[in-house]
């Protein structure tokens, strides 16, 4: 039952809000909080039990084979916490009293949650493909719904014409495959295709690994991200760059560990390629930036980067590294684009020239605002620096000299454009003034700062590797998973 | 060339033209229509997945070796999603004309670098 | 697959010279600490309050580096070090503190793929000489932390425009963390490349230094040198050559931090760090003008000092292995830097050429310059307390102290210092500061920003919002991927 719960709870809050909207504010917001609050526990509790007990529901009672599986397993679980810490600190933020309150936000956000649940609890690959829509239709109307107008309505756009496109090659992969095994069950189809080996399977893994790489911004595709990132309102990029790319890294995951496990030597290689030059892209072009947010924006690409190098590795030290440097992305991306939002809105531009001597005016915020960079740019002994030397790690053991040496260089390059960022923080004079009011963001983003200690001191704990050696077993033994599908 | 084969082909044929009116297109409107073009496409691949040569409606009671339902079913839901995403797209085309007053993709440049 | 060394367990296991490092470390931190409170000539506030949250964290840092018990937590507090070191330059000049930053982090970068290299290789990370294949990836971390040749670019800048205290932890403590590692590294079979590293080092650091003008940077070229005589120490190979190799680190941390001390006293009173404009020193501070030439007397090896011993221990562990030529080039590194010192005791001090025009003397707070005085002051009892007594190292030497006292030992060491002091007093002309600033390679390396630039902005002429281009480019890696995954349709 659970994984049904994980997506049906946000899913009702999403239906019920525009049927409440006429009653008080007051009815709202508790249904709001209230919904908020049990997806969260939904969340937490799918994530527990998919890590201690593997589960899998079989929706109206038909067979893997035929009809829809919902599975939360080992890989899912992680995710699972992820999207319950993005998504409730952003309900929390949206009760900020800067932020004009608005029911059809919050629509938006239980839709998207549930959505996000429903990829990471599904098993069916059509029904993966409906989630991801739903998913990404609600993202391009947060993305557009802003103050901003112009600025929104643009990105909005482009992220949609992107993401149709990645959409349609996506459900081209998945009638390739229910044409070459009649099966959309992604256990059924790796058996399938791994007995069947004169298929071009080649075909739907370039499908898919186009639509996916569209969906998550990876280099040649990632053009829409800066623009979306930044125009969206601070939460709402805090949430995309969060939370949302990360549940396209678990569909990258899913698909190419389980079902394209065939091509096994070509697929990583290029997903190693392909990680190589987000990096690089995205910290050369956040060289170049004035906009804070769309500094951060193109951060977010060149740590895709990173996690993308992570995956490429193919061995289970990798996909441990990636899933580590996700969590510590999201933390620390999320404050980034929260603090970002403060000192914005504190100083009225979002231009990086224009932000002298805010550290001065507001200046937990800013200390917070170092913490996040430092633990993005890899200083030790932050949880930064620890998943990087993972990845590094990772790397190393498969003879990937070049992207090794390209973490290297981001450390490197992205100190230099996050230095800039903090030298015109703490030059000259406070001039505008402390602000007293501390909203809703406020505590968020000490709650991220909280959890970046937090996960820096992870590793000192050997529980946390013991974890890490699970999930990454879990991902490289794909018998576990089929087992677990196809047995009731 | 068999009924599936050219279907097939004529399915990826209007893909490339949808695709081609989306690159080229010079009108916001001509790539929402690409796109559409694009997504209607993919349904005629879909259906095609499910073909048997000399099937029937997978209709009760049946009269002979029914083609493959489940298509049929992927490709209702696939156009309920396209009408999402036409909707959408057509919504922000309107809205982007009233901000920026054109409907030229090449003027639509407020986003840059 | 097992990685035994994913969870972060700081292993402390400390030896010896790990003990005798640390105690160093904490040395060179409050005397820097006593310096800079005299100093105070940070202006701003803000300035002042990084400043010495950098400096007690160097300490606290560097302490637990020398400390560490594997590569992987090294790393860890070598960087942690360096970004102390960074907010201590900071109150100097922002642009070399981001330069020295920079370089640090690709030199601890290079060193975790060595780690990594070295965990896939042999397994272990226990400190200690490391495989062939992670060999050059330490030595380049390292070298960009000790300055060794081609890696040492950012040394001379980053001396002459970082604040005095901070120029005095960097070279009485920071390089010689990077030589400790160097130590750890060690074994057979780099004793030759130390060696000849080492050479090129004290050779090439003397030249420059003659062609100085900045007093700090003359001093930093010396640093380089006088590290190329701690590398040719560790070059031997033998466990004297690395005893040998701590003590003259030793000895050099604390002489070469009382010369920086005085360069910080009269660069601050007069308010030009350019030997050109410099003279007069000895009737106004006739103090500064004394311990600057126990400093100088130490580092040109004059017997009675720590300098004195030092050399002589590494000239002994050179002819234990036979190395006549290396005995030879540091002869030739003796003489320059003697009379680079003549150079800089008599332009600095002695000459009493007018200013031109710039008669600039602050007016001499008492209370500043008895802390600057006083934290001297210790560095020069500690100079001459290392020369004249060395049993602060933990292994004493067999020999006896008596040996070196002999005849033989004193006229070499000696008649380098004749030989400088005479050439520079019969060509004085020929040693005239300069007014030029002589290349060196931080030109080469700061030029490796702008392929970077170029690079990044031709990538921002893509990104220029125009969404029709964005697809073509889809569609191009869309053929590209197809193309590259159609390889498997065997």
């Amino acid at each position: 039952m659970t994984p049904v719960l994980v997506i049906l709870i946000p899913l009702t809050g999403a239906f019920l809000l525009p049927l409440l909207q006429f009653l008080s504010r007051k009815i709202i917001v508790l249904v709001v909080c209230l919904a908020g609050g049990l997806s969260f526990l939904g969340n937490i509790w799918g994530a527990c039990s998919g890590w201690l007990r593997p589960t899998v529901h079989l929706a109206g009672g038909w067979p893997a084979h035929i009809g829809i599986a919902l599975i939360h397993d080992p890989l899912s679980s992680p995710f699972l916490l992820l999207a319950a810490l993005g998504f409730g600190s952003v309900l929390i933020c949206s009760f900020d009293r800067t932020e004009k309150f608005s029911w059809r936000f919050h629509v938006l956000l239980f839709l998207s949650w549930a959505a996000v649940n429903g990829i990471l609890s599904t098993g069916d690959l059509f029904n993966l493909y409906v989630f991801y829509e739903i998913f990404s239709v609600s993202a391009y109307l947060l993305v557009a719904f802003s103050t901003m107008e112009w600025q929104a309505i643009e990105a909005g756009f482009k992220y949609l014409v992107f993401g149709t496109v990645g959409a349609m090659f996506f459900l081209f992969g998945t009638t390739y495959l229910f044409l070459f095994t009649g099966y959309l069950n992604m256990a059924r189809i790796s058996e399938a295709l791994m007995s069947e080996p004169g298929l071009p399977v080649f075909i739907p893994a370039a499908c898919f690994f186009i639509a996916l790489s569209i969906k998550t911004g990876a280099f040649p595709s990632h053009f829409w991200l800066p623009d979306a990132h930044s125009s969206a309102k601070s939460l709402v990029s805090a949430l995309l760059s969060g939370v949302l790319v990360m549940v396209s890294i678990y569909v990258f995951i899913r698909l190419f560990s389980v079902v394209f496990i065939v091509l096994k030597p070509l697929v990583f290689p290029l997903m190693l390629g392909t990680g190589s030059l987000s990096l690089l892209t995205g910290h050369l072009m956040a060289l170049r930036q004035d906009d804070i947010k769309r500094l951060l924006a193109y951060s977010t690409v060149a740590h895709l980067g990173y996690i993308l190098i992570g995956l490429g590795c193919a061995s289970a030290a990798g996909f441990n590294a990636a899933i580590y440097h996700a969590f510590n992305h999201m933390a620390a991306k999320m404050g980034l684009f929260l603090t970002a939002g403060i000192l914005a809105s504190h100083a009225g531009t979002r231009k990086i020239s224009e932000l002298s001597g805010l550290g001065w005016d507001l200046p937990f915020v800013s200390i917070l605002f170092v913490l996040f960079t430092a633990v993005l740019v890899g200083v030790p002994p932050l949880n930064g620096f620890m998943s990087k030397w993972y990845i590094t790690l990772a790397c190393v053991e498969r003879n990937q000299a070049i992207p090794a040496l390209l973490i290297i260089l981001g450390t490197v390059i992205s100190s230099g454009y996050y230095l800039r960022i903090i030298r015109r923080l703490f030059s000259g004079k406070g001039t505008q003034g402390t602000s007293k009011d501390r909203g809703a963001t406020w505590y968020v983003v000490t709650l991220m700062g909280v959890l970046c200690i937090l996960l820096s001191l992870l590793p000192l704990f050997p529980v946390f590797t013991d974890t890490l050696h699970i999930l990454g077993n879990w991902i490289m033994d794909i018998s576990m998973y089929k087992d677990l599908v196809m047995i009731p | 060339m068999t009924m599936s084969s050219m279907s097939f082909a004529a399915a990826i044929i209007i893909f490339c033209t949808g695709f081609f009116t989306l690159l080229t297109g010079r009108n916001l409107f001509r790539m929402v229509i690409g796109i559409s073009l694009m997504e209607g496409a993919l349904l005629l691949f879909i259906i095609t997945v499910g073909y048997v040569p000399g099937g029937v409606p997978p209709l009760l009671p049946l009269k002979g070796l029914p083609v493959n339902p489940l298509p049929h079913a992927f490709t209702l839901t696939t156009i309920v999603i396209g009408a999402s995403h036409i909707a959408l797209a057509l919504a922000f085309v309107v809205r982007i004309h009233s901000s920026y007053k054109t409907l030229d993709v090449e003027k639509i440049r407020g986003l840059r670098e | 697959m097992n990685l035994p060394f994913l969870h972060l367990s700081l292993n402390m296991h400390p030896d010896q010279i790990s003990l005798v490092m640390g105690a160093f470390a904490i040395f060179m931190t409050l005397c820097s600490a006593l310096y800079a409170y005299g100093y105070g000539a940070l202006a701003k506030k803000s300035q002042a309050r990084c400043f010495w949250m950098g400096l007690w964290s160097f300490g606290v840092f560097s302490f637990l580096t020398v400390l560490a018990a594997d590569w992987f937590s090294l790393i860890i507090f070598l960087e942690l070090c360096s970004i102390s070191l960074f907010l201590m330059i900071l109150a100097g000049d922002v642009k070399t503190a981001v330069m020295y930053l920079l370089t640090q982090f690709a030199g601890a970068g290079s060193l975790l793929i060595g780690v990594s290299i070295l965990i896939r290789d042999s397994g272990t990370i226990a400190l200690g000489p490391v495989c062939p294949s992670a060999f050059p990836f330490f030595l380049v971390g390292l070298g960009l932390k000790a300055a060794l040749p081609v890696m040492h670019f950012w040394l001379p800048r980053t001396h002459s425009m970082a604040p005095t205290p901070a120029s005095v932890l960097l070279s009485g403590f920071a390089v010689k963390m990077g030589v400790y590692g160097l130590i750890r590294l060690s074994s057979e079979s780099t004793a030759p490349l130390f060696l000849y590293l080492g050479l090129t080092m004290a050779i090439y650091g003397v030249i420059q230094a003659l062609l100085q003008h900045d007093m700090k940077r003359l001093l930093a070229f010396h640093t380089f040198s006088q590290l190329g005589f701690v590398m040719s120490a560790l070059g031997s190979g033998t466990e004297a050559g690395i005893m040998a190799a701590l003590f003259y680190s030793l000895a050099h941390g604390i002489f070469k931090g009382l010369l920086f001390c005085s360069a910080g006293v009269m660069e601050k009173k007069y308010d030009t760090r350019d030997l050109g404009l410099l003279g007069r020193g000895i009737r106004k501070d006739p103090v500064t003008f004394a311990l600057f030439l126990v400093g100088a007397l130490a580092i040109t090896g004059f017997p009675g000092t720590s300098g004195f011993l030092a050399k002589s221990l590494v000239k002994e562990t050179l002819k234990e292995g036979h190395h006549v030529l290396a005995i030879q080039a540091l002869f030739l590194a003796g003489i320059g830097t003697a009379l680079s010192f003549s150079k800089m005791a008599f332009y600095g001090f002695m000459k009493t050429r007018p200013f031109s025009g710039k008669d600039m003397e602050k007016e001499e707070r008492p209370r500043e310059m008895k802390y600057c005085h006083a934290a001297m002051l210790i560095l020069a009892l500690g100079t001459l307390a290392l020369g004249i007594l060395p049993f602060s190292l933990p292994r004493s030497f067999p020999m006896d102290t008596r040996i070196w006292l002999s005849w033989g030992n004193l006229l070499s060491a000696l008649s380098p210092i004749a030989a400088g002091i005479l050439f520079f007093t019969f060509l004085p002309g020929l040693f005239r500061p300069l007014s030029i600033d002589v290349p060196d390679l931080y030109w080469l390396f700061s030029q490796l920003e702008r392929p970077f630039n170029l690079l990044s902005s031709v990538l921002q002429q893509y990104h220029n919002g125009r969404l029709p281009r964005y697809l073509k480019f889809l569609l191009a890696a869309i053929l590209i991927i197809f193309l590259l995954l159609i390889r498997s349709d065997q």
